[in-house]
């Protein structure tokens, strides 16, 4: 810190102005027929998209880069976005996979190493329309305005924000889309254990973040993982002590064949064989392969603040969600000996769901963090010890 | 657990610096959720200006000294089972932890309620708490004692870094150091080894320049554990945090550092097993790759209270019902109602909280900050953006002219360069508006400023953002300029037009900011929070009104001559209107309130004080219920005052109130006027527009004289002249001419609140100064009622406020400064506004005065209040007030009015026992234990209860049976005489030093 005194003057520094509202460039079409407009940043290039919101106030690496939010336009309810260099460690995986970025304002962090948001975006050829008041457009999300939304430029015709609202009503619906399969890793590939290893397990990847596969395996786990449609019989020639499946992007409904997969290995594992932790979308495949429902919510989790309450021990950990859709608390659970675990303590929603075999377990929530709390994590141990012993 | 029949509250004593109120807020808070759960509380706390001591809200309310002595007597007389430590600041939680010594609790069966006694000596022993973070593999700075310079320098070498040398034994630190280079580590060392008496020194590594990060943290006895609220310090370590511009939630910080810290604070909070809130206090360095454990305070403090109002979410309500075994998952959510409390707070704007210091009263105060806090108060402003919100809270911290755009001409900038950055920006009480003025003028950028200050390039880049948004704003939308943050009167001097013409185009132009609602959550739930701030951004659904809101202007942040005593009127006022029935409206911006509590009222705006943003009130709350509503300003102080012409420029009615007769009592010469046509007495005295005149008026008035600039707030700029060196040191300084030169009357000064309802007025109460005129009353001892003067006297006095506040045209309350010499009684001076007396007067007589003062303003007359025409009849005890002063915190001020304000002391009357039956019926709170020496003499003898606190300006108060009159005339002679003997009276004389009461 040594004194840098200046006789001369120097040029007022290069700075970004606030967000021109004269001059808005952008607009957000929502299919419900709300037009805003913003400013784009990042890359200049239509996006289409389910919009949800999240609450967490930093974490834009790890969010863009997430696959569980493969098709979908992110809101951030925080007002300023940007605001450090993102390293390589805040990588959730190798690629982008948010459609595109609302924001009320877009920083451009101090110099450093690592990269701005705005390049991250512009690399990933994703646009951020800034000087959106998202509190605003939150409030309207939560009202229970449809969810399909476009971004694009503002041409010059006057009806732009007309056209706009068409072609967010005839965009695809985010149900309709096989997100996993567009995520998933194309074959299968081992991470080995971090230390010693203390078992071997297989991950199903229906779009795994980096969080989880090193959370599991700095416990010791070596990881086989597979693609989203491995069958059974993949998992098995594994050998593992532990079948993971992991979270990913989309409706779990309409995946009939790996919800037929997990149910044979859920069969499986009741019957002695090796035993599943499931996480988000794994979580509700399970759910669907017992025959229980799920349902989207009418707002989804999307944050790290949300209070997790485990049942069986009263223990109460704050934790990372990430998912539109919960498994619905019904019969179907119950007939499948299955219980509700865990339940977010704002809600109410079914945030885990244990089998009475004691081999079966798995949560909606995010023990990985990546953004957000890791308080959790204790759900991997459980597991590892289940897996040992 | 059971739960405990009744709860020992023990309050946080006078307003000092550092420890302020959020010490009430806190207790207002817990005390009403422990009542809520069918509770018992007894509350003992020696403020009377106190919220928390309305037997409304504390229960059962001892005033008196807050010590081990004093305290089992309270618990021997009310056998409370059950004593909440962690809500009374340092002082409550050193109680009881003195308590606990003694054997007391145990003795009595009294048990701690919430985080245990051994987990608060855990935190508070430095070795120990070393020892136990330690232990859970968490980082503090690393330390050695050493006794050779060798094994010192092995030890820096060993670090890497710079250190800081501190000797042992030697007093404040001599002969300590940072060292950067090892050559200096050797240099430093062998310094401190010779400095120190034992040859030892501690080494330890600086964290200098590392970033400050708070986390405020709740567990409870399930092990439930939650962050409420991550803090940035703007100001790197170094700076005292309650110095520091705070910033929240956290900016800087990557997510995977913020939840390192986060999961730290967590780790450390359960560790010690604490049940309720703590604060945890942690250094990072710059890169984010390395932190310390620096602090964990186990209790509500003022960094909670910051956090409560940051977030919405309640902390030391919260904290009360853990302490009573509740599960934070089984409480209702506090702001949505619906899920629970245990969640961590989404929010959805950028905070920023600046200190506000008291060296406008001390010009010769050594201005820089560090470690020591020197700051009285603070505001909070919100906004959606960092640069938005820290104008706002520049606005909000009332820095008298110093708005954002302000310069000392002293600096030179506009034409010449600083020679010495380092010196230039060290930490002071300006140092943003010289970073902000080194940047307009093009002398340094935002990484030079970091690199200087070691505030982090994000802070210093917005900085420069705003310069250079100010730089743009003439020729662009008017909108613009809103959107950035610029207040009105910001873009009025920078486009050179008056103010009312920027509002003027708002209007015209229907640009007017909406109202957000802090809900805890982001807008992911529905909340019912009555919790505002303003923003220019999109509107929002607004919340149903009942009806005609009555808007009460606060008074804004802590500063000396202006305390809590206002934010007690303030939110007694909210009640009384809520408990008529209407909206009651809050504008406030000091966090660390009761009045900023959003429970405290139907409608709470988080907003500064100024006539922007109370108008931008005012039009909002028109909208919504569809009728103008009434505006108080006669809780606020000055501050609220000071709005009274500008709102009557823009038309809007004041309740009880006119523009008029605010500038009658305030411009000296008309006053003088008023008097005269009333046939009152006030002093001779006369208009000085220059030294030359100022001379001749002394001239002619004769010597001593009282010198004050016409305008004036808790003794700004008054000055006592005693001889002509005095008149040649005032003419020396920096005077805003004309001064009022009046004569100094002698006798016995009195402070008369009345209340008027436009056609009677009463008189609840009459406070006599044991001082002398010329102190400021602010400053002096005083005592209810008056002790030497007959009751007749008294009347008269009485009689004379009440027809100063018909004359006035008031309904509500005003305070008028006397001094009765035999039968002639002398007006100073008058507010219609409450003063700090009233929270005294209305203790003393266990009636809710500001109630009646705002009804009668809303329109009620003194028969629908209850009220009896003329002087009330004397509270049967005596209750006394004593200043107390926080100057020892401030290098640089007066030493001597320093050891007056230390010298202080009181005790409580006695009183027999058989009045305190026939008492405790009729008022609802209790005394404390007899002593049997009457009153006063006491004082003089030396010995009193409690040695004052050392106060930022507040008050201690013993309430007690009246002590026989002769006894205390004579006692209060000698009391006044040895207070006096210490001091001159000059010091004293120059407006309120020990401020509030």
């Amino acid at each position: 810190m040594t004194a840098v005194p200046r006789t001369e003057r120097t040029t007022p520094p290069a700075t970004e102005r606030p967000a021109s509202f004269l001059f808005p460039d952008g607009l957000l079409a929502l299919e419900g027929g709300s037009v805003r407009r913003g400013r784009l940043r990042g890359a200049a290039v239509p996006a289409e998209g389910d919009l949800i919101f999240t609450t967490a106030a930093t974490g834009w690496g790890e969010i863009l880069t997430d696959p569980s939010y493969a098709g979908q336009i992110v809101v951030l309810t925080h007002p300023m976005a940007g605001s450090y260099r993102i390293s390589g460690d805040e990588m959730e995986s190798s690629r982008v996979h948010a459609r595109a970025l609302v924001v009320t304002r877009l920083i451009t962090p101090p110099a450093g190493p690592g990269r701005s948001l705005e390049e991250m975006l512009t690399e990933a050829g994703i646009p951020a329309l800034e000087g959106i008041d998202t509190r605003a457009l939150t409030l309207e999300l939560r009202g229970g305005a449809a969810r399909r939304a476009v971004i694009r430029g503002v041409a010059a015709d006057a009806d732009a924000g007309l056209k706009a609202v068409e072609e967010a009503r005839s965009s695809a619906t985010w149900e309709s889309v096989d997100h996993v399969a567009g995520v998933s890793t194309p074959c299968p590939w081992v991470m080995p254990a971090i230390g010693e290893r203390r078992a071997r397990a297989v991950l199903v990847d229906y779009g795994v973040k980096g969080s989880l596969l090193r959370a599991l395996a700095t416990r010791g786990l070596e990881l086989t993982v597979l693609p989203h449609d491995a069958s059974a019989d993949d998992v098995a020639a594994a050998e593992p002590e532990l079948v993971i499946l992991s979270p990913g992007p989309g409706d779990p409904a309409r995946m009939a064949s790996q919800i037929a997969t997990v149910a044979q290995l859920a069969t499986r594992a009741i019957g002695g064989g090796p035993r599943i932790l499931g996480i988000c979308l794994g979580h509700q495949l399970l759910a669907l392969a017992a025959g229980a429902r799920t349902q989207r919510l009418a707002v989804g989790h999307h944050g790290g603040n949300h209070a997790v309450l485990e049942l069986s021990s009263g223990r109460v950990d704050i934790g990372a969600h990430n998912h539109e859709v919960t498994v619905l608390d019904g019969p179907e659970l119950i007939a499948a000996d299955y219980a509700v675990s865990h339940r977010d303590l704002n809600d109410g929603t079914v945030e885990g769901l244990a089998h009475a075999s004691g081999r079966i377990a798995s949560v909606q929530f995010h023990p990985e963090g990546a953004p957000g709390p890791i308080d959790a994590a204790r759900v991997f141990d459980v597991a590892l010890a289940g897996a040992i012993s | 657990m059971t739960a405990p029949r009744r709860v020992l509250v023990i309050g946080s004593g006078p307003i000092v610096i550092g420890q302020a109120a959020e010490f009430d807020y806190a207790g207002v808070q817990a005390c009403l959720a422990l009542r809520g759960e069918g509770v018992e509380t007894v509350l003992v706390n020696s403020n009377p200006a106190t919220v928390m001591t309305d037997p409304d809200v504390g229960g059962t309310v001892v005033i008196g000294p807050l010590t081990v002595e004093h305290l089992t007597a309270v618990i021997e007389e009310h056998r409370p089972d059950a004593l909440l430590p962690t809500l009374g600041g340092q002082t409550g939680l050193n109680l009881a932890v003195a308590l606990d010594d003694a054997g007391v609790l145990e003795r009595s069966g009294v048990r701690v309620l919430g985080t245990p006694l051994a987990a608060v000596r855990a935190a508070e022993d430095r070795g120990g708490f070393r020892a136990l973070v330690t232990g859970i593999g968490e980082p503090v700075p690393e330390s050695a004692v050493v006794e050779t310079v060798e094994d010192g320098l092995r030890f820096v070498e060993h670090l890497g870094g710079p250190v800081v040398v501190r000797p042992a034994f030697t007093l404040g630190g001599g002969g300590g150091g940072f060292a950067a280079t090892l050559a200096e580590a050797r240099e430093r060392i062998a310094h401190g080894l010779k400095a120190s008496p034992i040859g030892q020194v501690l080494v330890e590594r600086s964290l200098l320049g590392w970033y400050e990060i708070e986390f405020e943290v709740l567990r409870d006895a399930a092990d439930t554990t939650i962050a409420i609220c991550g803090m940035e310090n703007l100001d790197p370590m170094g700076v005292h945090t309650g110095d520091s511009i705070v910033v929240a939630p956290i900016q800087t910080l990557p997510d995977p550092v913020v939840q390192r810290l986060r999961r730290c604070a967590l780790k450390i909070v359960r560790v010690l097993r604490l049940e309720g809130g703590c604060n945890v206090q942690l250094a990072v360095r710059p890169d984010g790759d390395d932190y310390r454990v620096i602090e964990v305070n186990p209790r509500v403090s003022r960094s909670s209270a910051l956090a409560s109002k940051a977030t919405g979410y309640p902390i030391a309500r919260v904290a009360a019902l853990v302490a009573l075994g509740k599960r934070l998952d089984e409480l209702p959510n506090p702001a949505t109602g619906i899920g629970s409390a245990a969640f961590e707070p989404a929010v959805d704007y950028v905070v920023v909280k600046l200190p506000r210091w008291p060296f406008d009263k001390f010009p010769a105060a050594d201005r820089s900050l560090g470690i020591q806090m020197k700051a009285t108060g603070e505001a909070m402003a919100i906004d959606r953006e960092f640069g938005p919100a820290l104008l706002k809270a520049i606005r909000s911290v009332e820095p008298r002219g110093r708005g954002w755009l302000w310069e000392d001409p002293a600096w030179g900038l506009s034409h010449r360069a600083q020679e010495d950055l380092d010196a230039f920006l060290a930490p002071s009480d300006t140092r943003l508006w010289r970073m902000v003025a080194l940047l307009r003028h093009g002398w340094a950028d935002a990484s030079a400023l970091s690199s200087i200050t070691g505030i982090a390039p994000w802070f210093t880049e917005r900085l420069a953002e705003l310069v250079e948004t100010e730089r743009g704003l003439v020729g662009r939308p008017l909108l613009d300029a809103k959107r950035a943050g610029f207040g009105d009167a910001t873009v009025a001097e920078i486009a050179g037009v008056p103010p009312v013409a920027i509002r003027r185009a708002r209007v015209r132009a229907g640009i007017a900011p909406a109202y957000r609602r802090v809900d805890t959550c982001a807008g992911e739930f529905p909340a019912e929070t009555p919790y505002f701030y303003s923003s220019y951004a999109d509107d929002e659904v607004a919340p149903p009104a009942n009806g005609r809101s009555v808007i009460v202007v606060g008074s804004g942040p802590i500063r000396i001559g202006q305390g809590i005593e206002f934010d007690y009127c303030s939110v007694r006022a909210a009640w009384a209107i809520r408990a008529m029935g209407l909206d009651a409206v809050v504008i406030n911006n000091n966090p660390e309130t009761v009045s900023t509590d959003y429970d405290a009222c139907s409608r709470l705006y988080f907003e500064p004080l100024d006539i922007e943003s109370v108008l931008d009130v005012i039009d909002h709350e028109r909208a919504l219920t569809g009728e103008p509503p009434h505006v108080v300003l006669t809780f606020g102080g000055q501050t609220a005052i000071d709005l009274a012409k500008e709102l009557a420029y823009a038309d809007v009615p004041i309740a009880g109130l006119t523009a008029e007769a605010i500038e009658l009592t305030e411009d000296r010469e008309r006053f003088a006027g008023l008097l005269d046509e009333l046939g009152i007495a006030g002093p001779r005295g006369q208009l000085a527009a220059t030294p030359e005149e100022l001379r001749a008026a002394i001239a002619e008035i004769g010597l001593p004289v009282i010198v004050r600039p016409s305008w004036v707030i808790g003794g700004r700029g008054i000055a006592v002249l005693r001889s002509d060196a005095d008149v040649a040191s005032l003419l020396a300084t920096e005077i805003g001419w004309p001064l009022r030169v009046d004569e100094m009357v002698e006798g016995i000064e009195l402070d008369v609140d009345a209340i008027c309802d436009g056609v009677d007025w009463c008189v609840p109460g009459i406070l006599e100064q044991l001082d002398a005129p010329g102190v400021h009353s602010g400053d002096s001892v005083a005592v209810l009622p008056p002790q030497r003067l007959s009751r007749h006297v008294q009347e008269r006095a009485a009689a004379v406020a009440g027809r100063i506040a018909l004359a006035l045209g008031l309904r509500g309350i005003l305070n008028v400064q006397m001094i009765v010499s035999g039968e002639r009684v002398t007006v100073i001076e008058a507010n219609p506004r409450a003063s700090r007396t009233v929270p005294i007067v209305a203790k003393a007589l266990g009636r809710d005065v500001v109630a009646a003062a705002v009804r009668c303003a809303l329109g009620a007359s003194l028969a629908e209040v209850g009220w009896q025409p003329g002087l009330a009849p004397d509270a049967a005890l005596v209750a006394v007030k004593a200043p107390v002063g926080s100057l020892w915190r401030l290098p640089g001020v007066d030493a001597r009015a320093t050891t007056r304000s230390w010298g202080r002391r009181c005790a409580p009357p006695a009183r027999s026992s058989g009045w305190r039956r026939a008492t405790q019926r009729r008022v609802p709170w209790r005394w404390p234990r007899r002593r049997r020496m009457p009153l006063l003499r006491k004082v003089a003898s030396g010995d009193g209860l409690a040695a004052s606190g050392l106060g930022r300006g507040s008050t201690q108060g013993w309430i007690g049976h009246a002590a026989p009159k002769v006894a205390t005339v004579e006692a209060g002679e000698r009391a006044d005489d040895r207070l006096h003997r210490p001091v001159d009276g000059k010091e004293l004389g120059d407006g309120a030093r020990a401020s509030s009461l």
